[in-house]
Order: structure tokens, then sequence, then C-alpha cells
């Protein structure tokens, strides 16, 4: 939802976004397993997908 | 009518509430480790910061073992009322559409606000119903930082033609930026009730109104 921090401000063209970064380390060899409950954990849990969006990156 | 109200860690309006609920039955806290709901008639989870509002206003709470028992209990047309924090734990939960962001102006807000009654459990809180002194809004509070509702052009379509829209905040009284004045919801069986608004905090003339008493009275209806 844009403006999810309050009333949304002009900033002219600039694309701004305020959020919030999750680190999870997971022991596991599983990448599929692992990317599927971490999936699973954004829905349900670290987002709320009817106002936020998320996004899964593996390093 | 015998009461369960939730406490979590943080939850600080559960005295208020069972305090309400104690002028209309009997009424006992239920500790949010607690699953055993049996004999209680009609749930209100209250106002705070469950579990430190971590994450998201109510984000936690949803899977607590009292809120799956909750949970249940509403599934099974259980009457379940969700005040501020607990409106936020039921939204989260998924038990209410929509969902309560930040303020508009992003700071917390305390103030005494009149609502318009809206669905048929509304039309129940009317203060002196039937009587030619008829008002036809009740005064409450507000208390909270994160309480402007929010749902999709779509759900807020659905459920204004649904009846499931409680209450509005009356004209110019909109505090948070709430979409179409929402302050308050219910679920398609009308069973459960979320209000950002404090009823609780609005049953003793030393308050200034006694008009949130019937929205307890009118729990107690739903639970009939």
């Amino acid at each position: 939802v844009l403006a999810h921090q309050g009333r949304p401000h002009d900033l002219g063209d600039a694309r701004h976004a305020i959020g919030r970064l999750v680190d999870v380390e997971m022991a596991t060899d599983d990448r599929a397993d692992a990317l599927a409950q971490l999936e699973r954990m954004c829905e349900q849990l670290l987002a709320n997908p009817l106002i936020e969006d998320f996004e899964i990156q593996t390093l | 009518v015998i009461w369960g109200v939730l406490q979590f860690p943080g939850s600080c309006d559960e005295r208020d509430a069972l305090h309400a609920c104690s002028l209309l039955g009997e009424a006992r806290l239920v500790w949010h480790e607690e699953r055993d709901l049996s004999g209680i008639e009609a749930i209100v989870i209250p106002g705070g910061f469950s579990y430190g509002d971590y994450l998201r206003a109510g984000a936690i709470a949803r899977f607590s073992p009292a809120m799956g028992a909750v949970a249940e209990f509403a599934a099974a047309g259980g009457p379940v009322l969700g005040i501020c924090n607990g409106f936020q734990v039921l939204c989260e939960a998924k038990l209410l559409p929509g969902a309560l962001l930040l303020n508009e102006d992003q700071r917390f807000l305390c103030r005494q606000v009149d609502l318009i009654p809206e669905n048929a459990f509304a039309a129940e809180t009317t203060p002196e119903r039937g009587s030619s002194s008829k008002r036809e809004t009740i005064s409450v509070p507000v208390k909270h930082g994160e309480g402007r509702y929010w749902a999709p052009d779509s759900v807020l379509d659905a459920i204004e033609a649904g009846g499931q829209v409680a209450y509005r905040y009356a004209p110019g009284q909109n505090p948070n930026g709430s979409a179409r004045d929402v302050a308050g919801v219910s679920n398609a069986g009308g069973n459960v009730i979320g209000l950002m608004p404090h009823p609780e905090h609005a049953v003793d003339p030393l308050t200034g109104s006694t008009d949130g008493l019937r929205v307890f009275e009118a729990m107690q209806m739903v639970a009939a």
C-alpha cells in the first residue's frame, strides 16, 4: 500500500519506499525447501500480503 | 453471559474490558497460553500492544494458543469483540477484512469521537433506542497510533454492500484517515466485531459517556 507509513508526500519523480529487511540464517542444504519455508514465513508473519510486498533474496 | 477477556503480554485495556463485562455478567481473563474456552459465551480481545506490537500491530498474537481457540470459537458462531489492538489482531488473523495502518498524521492520538451506527449490530447500540430522545451517534474515546482502517476498494465495496461496516466516524471526526470513515467492521457472519474506538472506556458516568456499555449489551444479543 502506498504511504503505508502515513500520508503520501510529494517527492516529485523520486521513487521512495520504507520497508524492513529481515536476515534469516537457515541450517539446510535443501535450497528449494528453504525457499518454501521462507515464502511461508513471509506470507504468514513477516509481511501482511494485503498491505505489504515482499521479496526473498538468497546469498 | 459468561465473558472471556484475552490477555497477552503487552495488553493494557483488559481490566477496563473485564469491568465492562462484569457489569453485565460473569467475566474472567484468558491468558494467551490458554486454549480451553469451555464455559465462555463471548470473547473480548482488548486493546494494548500484544507482544510489543513487533513487526506489525497484532501480527504475533494471532499465533498464540488462545487465538487458535478463538478462531475455532468464532468459526462456530461465537461472539468475538476486538477493540483497538484486538481489532488489529482479528485483521491479522484474517477473521476480519482489511488492515489498520499508521495514522495519517503519523502521531498517536487520544480523543472522544462520535460514531454513527451503520449495520444491524450497531443499530442495537444507538442510545435511548425507541425513545423520543434517541440520538443517532454514540460517544466513545479513541487512542491509537495505528488505527487507519484500510482495505482495497473492492473489499470496501463488498463490506458496505454486505452490512459489514459496523460504525463510521461522524462527519468531520475521522481522526486517522480511515478509508470511508470506517471505525468498525464485522465478519460476514456478524459474530466477529472489530472496533478501533474503546467502548470499554465509556461505561461509567465518571468518564463522561456510558454509550460503550451498549456495545457490550449488543454482544450479549449476538451470544443469545
